[in-house]
């Protein structure tokens, strides 16, 4: 090996009195050296050291160490300037001498309970990171997080010690990093950012795989996690980006919280004159706090202020101190004011530059508030909503009614700008509800990474529109649906990486999960680049299971075939594994989307892929709701479901082979009286209305549509008798109850 | 034969096993109790008055520190700290054993050069030595520290005189008793070897430096010793004296404790004879008294702390069994016979 040791020391070594001399001798004693000096004033021990003294030298150094013995030698000075390259010779790592392979016993007592609490701390961690990831910035739970880390690495360091596991290695490497950089945060009080959280969260994604690795007795690939750990430090250093609650940078905040803290008892103090020993005592240490903490934060010329103060104190006149710490606090005052003008500036530009959404997200600051505290508050807005159409009514009344026109007038124009209020209202009070649909869409690369290893695919997952926002029910709710259809995009929809190659596709298949809002609704679309549906296949399976007859599904278009996958106990796969295709899955799919007034749809193309779209409603809390009325009881029914409302004539419904139908827009449309349905007496004669669904295909009629409300729908409590086709109640302003009918879906 | 009754804390009750298995599979020792945070610590250490108490230095609801303070204060008991020997805990364990604390244990961690085997024998006979200790611990009772400015010279010379320490096991702590009651000038250096590893000694460094009026320096290899200043051999170093007065670093594995005491006091006999005070403290073996021996010889004042305070009662012992040591001192004598003698050298000098 050949190294070139170049050595470029100035007034900081010297300023400790090192001789740098010392470390030439020893790289000599290490082999054959070849030393040039370029440079050499090197002041006597006894002489006060300027920036004129220096020691430049190169040596050139040919020996068979290791160069990690060669830094170690010179670790003492090696950030005074000095740098080690490698000329010639391969860089080897230091002799594995001391890594003897452990291979010991793991007393079986001990492996048991060890995998008993690793799972206890994994689960307790996850759901530490998922708080933490709400409130970034509570030490409280940064510190919670941290000692789940350390007992972690200190169980995975005990069974690491009585035999190497290279799982168990990755665990004791992510859990000292992560502990490193928690600690850190703690400790200078900044807290973590959004970015670190996340980090933490997919290490502990990793996490899980190695245990489950580990119990499996089997190797977990597990390099990537080093390159989340960089971006961990990375992202850290990026923290002057973050904005936190005063508007400051991090590190600026956390300045201003510790100075703000000692500054006023430094003034106190001074304006006493003299100070107790006592009071020295903590002047001194406040100092030292100080002091770290301008390092730290890497506020270099404040910290070299009080480097002098540290100096000056007790050794100076008390006052003369106290004015140095006067000027200390006006050069923090002019830093503050400095980086916060620079910080506006900078905002300025940036808003101009780009619209930037993380740059929003990473500002939001929550409040936690209980769930059902919001759901009483959404109760009670959705009530004052229906109160409101109420008080309208009366404003109409008092017209029709009671005869005084200007009251009706007044009291109108009064409750519009009720009205407006209780619009914004609602409108904020829904958006508390509302959750970024990342929240479900963050854990699904776990997923497809687990997934793909299982099933031996190689599967690249893109998410697009994360941030969209949807009632954080529904979020909850389509989280089983979601794996669902991902389970199925992967094992039926990819195609095995050989096969992928056969046929000229990129080996790595596609799984995108896109959100976006469209009107009212929320659209979530799973898709892959896998083999599409086999239409045939739908087909065969459709009869053979008896779902259809030949005949039916021969009058079938190829779309409507592929739907049949939704229905229950419909699965295509020969074999099932142990993933999907059970039979389970799509149907779980419809389900769900079915019970809150969703929909799902499905569109395949043979070899180009599936893609599965959800339409969601925005929020489950209030809906639109026509009140109808069948003879004298008022019925709702949900407004998306409704596509028209006309009045009919009696005379034009006709009886086609048995069922009731009307013409319309040229069409034959199978109609329903509501009132034979649910078995409550019509009392209009001559004209009734015709309700008729979204896809013009079926209607019900119904005496009249009283009106239209936004209106909280709640389930119907247990001990009301029903039907199937009530769905719910909602109670009116007026104190009754209406009957929620899904009779048009 | 009455085994030692031991506690341990720890909030891992997988370590708390693991711990408890190390120990019991020593025939002298029984686990009686185990407790999972520091607040459950103090109440049986209070109820079950264990002989040795194993302290976590993490733990939820009351951490290490605030226990061993409270278990110090309420019901002292030896405390051996279970620490993970990393740089991030070496300031916690440095300032927990200054508060009292026994010693530390590392905590079986997986790093490389500590097998389970080692670590295993290493907390059994922390505990052992603890308890035999426990008079001199609870002798010793919390000693009060205050924050002292550092001593500044206000010109750079060489030092003529040097004060020489070795110290091992229960170390720290007596090392800052002294150490705070001496006194430093521009003359006057101070070198200390304390057995320690590599992790502890930068945060021991600071801390006399924060606790004594001595401005002490982690040595750094080819550093002058200048009066005024301490000097504090690194943990994975021997440390010497050249002849031109400045400290040499190296490493050689036939000495059995690193740093070694011996080293240092054979080399400050060659350099300062016999301006020097060689003081050896606290420890279990022998290391440092064939070098206080030859300080000695060539005319320098040697002093070794007698069995009354020495928390463990080996290198002062050595020392005397052959004569190295000229005063024999407890502990709380010693900064003042330190300050005499250096005042004398002067005179004559």
């Amino acid at each position: 090996m050949k190294y070139l040791i170049k050595f470029r020391l100035g007034k900081s070594v010297f300023e400790r009195a090192i001789d740098p001399r010392f470390y030439i001798e020893d790289l000599k004693g290490l082999g054959k050296a070849e030393v040039k000096i370029l440079e050499e004033n090197v002041p006597s021990p006894e002489e006060e050291p300027t920036d004129d003294h220096r020691f430049h030298a190169d040596v050139i150094l040919e020996t068979d160490r290791p160069k990690e013995e060669i830094l170690e030698i010179l670790e003492f000075i090696l950030e005074d300037g000095v740098e080690v390259e490698v000329l010639e010779g391969e860089e080897r790592p230091r002799e594995e001498q001391k890594e003897e392979k452990k291979e010991g016993e793991i007393p079986p007592t001990l492996l048991e309970n060890y995998k008993i609490e690793t799972e206890e701390i994994l689960s307790r961690l996850r759901s530490s990171l998922e708080e933490l990831s709400q409130n970034p910035g509570s030490l409280d739970l940064i510190n919670s997080v941290f000692r789940i880390f350390h007992t972690l690495k200190g169980n995975t360091g005990l069974i690491l010690s009585y035999k190497e596991e290279p799982n168990l290695r990755y665990i004791h490497e992510i859990t000292h990093r992560a502990e490193t950089v928690l600690q850190k945060a703690r400790d200078t009080g900044i807290g973590l950012t959004f970015r670190q959280v996340e980090i933490l969260q997919d290490l502990a994604d990793r996490l899980d795989d190695l245990f489950l690795a580990f119990t499996e007795g089997k190797e977990e690939e597990a390099e990537d996690v080093f390159t989340l750990i960089e971006d961990l430090g990375a992202a850290e250093e990026k923290k002057d980006q973050i904005v936190s609650g005063e508007g400051f940078p991090a590190d600026l905040s956390a300045l201003i919280n510790v100075t703000s803290q000692y500054i006023p008892m430094f003034r106190e103090l001074c304006a006493k004159g003299e100070i107790s020993e006592e009071e020295a005592d903590f002047f001194r240490r406040a100092l030292l706090t100080l002091y770290r903490v301008t390092k730290d934060l890497g506020f270099e010329d404040l910290n070299r202020k009080i480097k002098d103060l540290q100096n000056a104190f007790g050794n100076v006149d008390f006052k003369e101190f106290c004015q140095s710490l006067e000027e200390f606090a006006g050069d923090l005052q002019r830093i503050v004011e400095e980086r916060s003008k620079d910080l506006k500036k900078e905002e300025k530009k940036e808003e101009k530059r780009s619209f930037d959404t993380s740059r929003y997200i990473a500002k939001t600051t929550y409040l936690k508030v209980e769930e059902n505290v919001v759901k009483d508050l959404m109760d009670i807005v959705g009530e004052i909503s229906v109160f409101k159409e109420w008080m309208y009514l009366f404003a109409s009344k008092l017209d029709r009614v009671y005869g005084v026109p200007e009251a009706s007038r007044e009291l109108k124009d009064h409750i519009r700008r009720f009205r407006s209020l209780i619009d914004s209202l609602q409108r904020t009070v829904l958006e508390m509800r509302m959750v970024p649909v990342s929240t479900l869409f963050d854990r699904f690369p776990k997923l497809v990474r687990d997934l793909s290893r299982i099933l031996g695919k190689k599967v690249k997952l893109e998410v697009e529109g994360g941030e969209t926002k949807l009632d954080k029910v529904i979020v909850e709710r389509i989280a089983e649906p979601m794996i669902h259809l991902i389970r199925n995009a992967i094992d039926h929809g990819i195609e095995s990486v050989e096969e992928r190659e056969r046929i000229g596709k990129p080996p790595e298949g596609l799984v995108k999960i896109k959100a976006y809002q469209e009107g009212g609704s929320v659209i979530i679309e799973v898709s892959d680049d896998g083999r599409g549906i086999d239409v045939d296949k739908v087909r065969r399976k459709a009869v053979e299971r008896g779902l259809y007859t030949e005949e039916e599904i021969s009058k079938m278009s190829e779309e409507e075939i592929i739907q049949i996958i939704f229905q229950p106990g419909f699965s295509t796969k020969d074999q099932a594994t142990d993933l999907s295709g059970r039979g389970v899955g799509m149907d779980v799919v419809a389900n769900t989307m079915r019970e809150f007034g969703g929909e799902v749809h499905v569109r395949s193309q043979p070899q180009m892929g599936t893609t599965v779209k959800l339409t969601l409603p925005l929020t489950l809390a209030i809906r639109k709701v026509l009140l109808v009325r069948i003879g004298d009881v008022t019925f709702g029914i949900p407004a998306e479901n409704v596509g028209e409302v006309l009045k009919i004539k009696r005379e034009a419904i006709k009886t086609l082979k048995g069922t009731k139908v009307v013409y319309h827009r040229g069409r034959v449309l199978e109609i329903e009286f509501l009132s034979e349905r649910i078995g409550v007496s019509s009392t209009s004669n001559g004209t009734v209305t015709l309700l008729v669904d979204n896809h013009l295909s079926k209607g019900v009629v119904v005496d009249e549509v009283i009106s239209t409300i936004d209106t909280v729908v709640k389930p119907i409590p247990d001990l009301i008798a029903t039907t199937e086709e009530m769905s719910g109640i909602t109670i009116l302003g007026d104190g009754s109850v209406v009957y929620i009918l899904e009779v048009l879906r | 034969m009455k085994k030692i009754r031991v506690l341990v804390v720890d909030d891992s009750a997988f370590m708390r096993k693991a711990i408890r298995e190390i120990l019991e599979s020593d025939p002298e020792i029984e686990v009686i109790d185990t407790a999972r945070n520091g607040l459950e610590a103090v109440e049986k250490t209070k109820n079950l008055k264990p002989d040795v108490v194993t302290l976590d230095i993490n733990m939820p609801v009351m951490d290490g520190k605030e226990a061993l303070a409270r278990i110090m204060e309420e019901c002292p008991t030896p405390v051996v700290v279970v620490s993970s020997l990393t740089q991030e805990d070496a300031p916690i364990t440095m300032e927990l054993i200054d508060m009292g604390a026994f010693d530390y244990v590392p905590k079986p961690s997986g790093t490389i050069s500590l097998d389970i085997h080692k670590v295993a024998d290493e907390i059994i006979q922390k505990v052992k030595q603890a308890y035999r200790s426990r008079r001199g611990i609870l002798r010793r009772g919390p000693s009060s520290r205050v924050f002292k400015a550092s001593f500044k010279p206000t010109k750079r010379s060489l030092a003529k005189y040097v004060v020489a320490v070795g110290i091992s096991t229960g170390g720290p702590a007596t090392l800052i008793d002294i150490l705070q009651d001496c006194e430093v000038d521009e003359e006057t250096a101070y070198l200390v070897v304390q057995h320690m590893p590599p992790q502890f000694t930068p945060s021991l460094a600071k801390r006399l430096s924060e606790y004594t009026p001595i401005q002490f320096h982690h040595a750094t290899n080819g550093q002058a010793v200048l009066g005024g200043y301490g000097y504090l051999a690194p943990g994975g170093w021997h440390m010497k004296v050249t002849h031109d007065k400045k400290i040499k670093l190296f490493k050689d594995d036939s000495y059995i404790y690193y740093p070694s005491v011996d080293v240092l006091f054979h080399s400050v006999a060659e350099v300062y004879c016999p301006n020097a005070i060689g003081v050896i403290l606290t420890g279990i073996g022998r290391d440092g008294a064939e070098g206080l021996l030859r300080m000695k010889e060539c005319g320098c004042v040697t002093i070794a702390e007698s069995e009354e305070t020495a928390v463990v009662y080996g290198m002062p012992a050595a020392a005397k069994e052959i004569g190295a040591a000229k005063e024999i001192l407890p502990a709380y004598r010693i900064a003042g016979a330190i300050k005499r003698y250096l005042k004398r050298l002067k005179g004559n000098g």
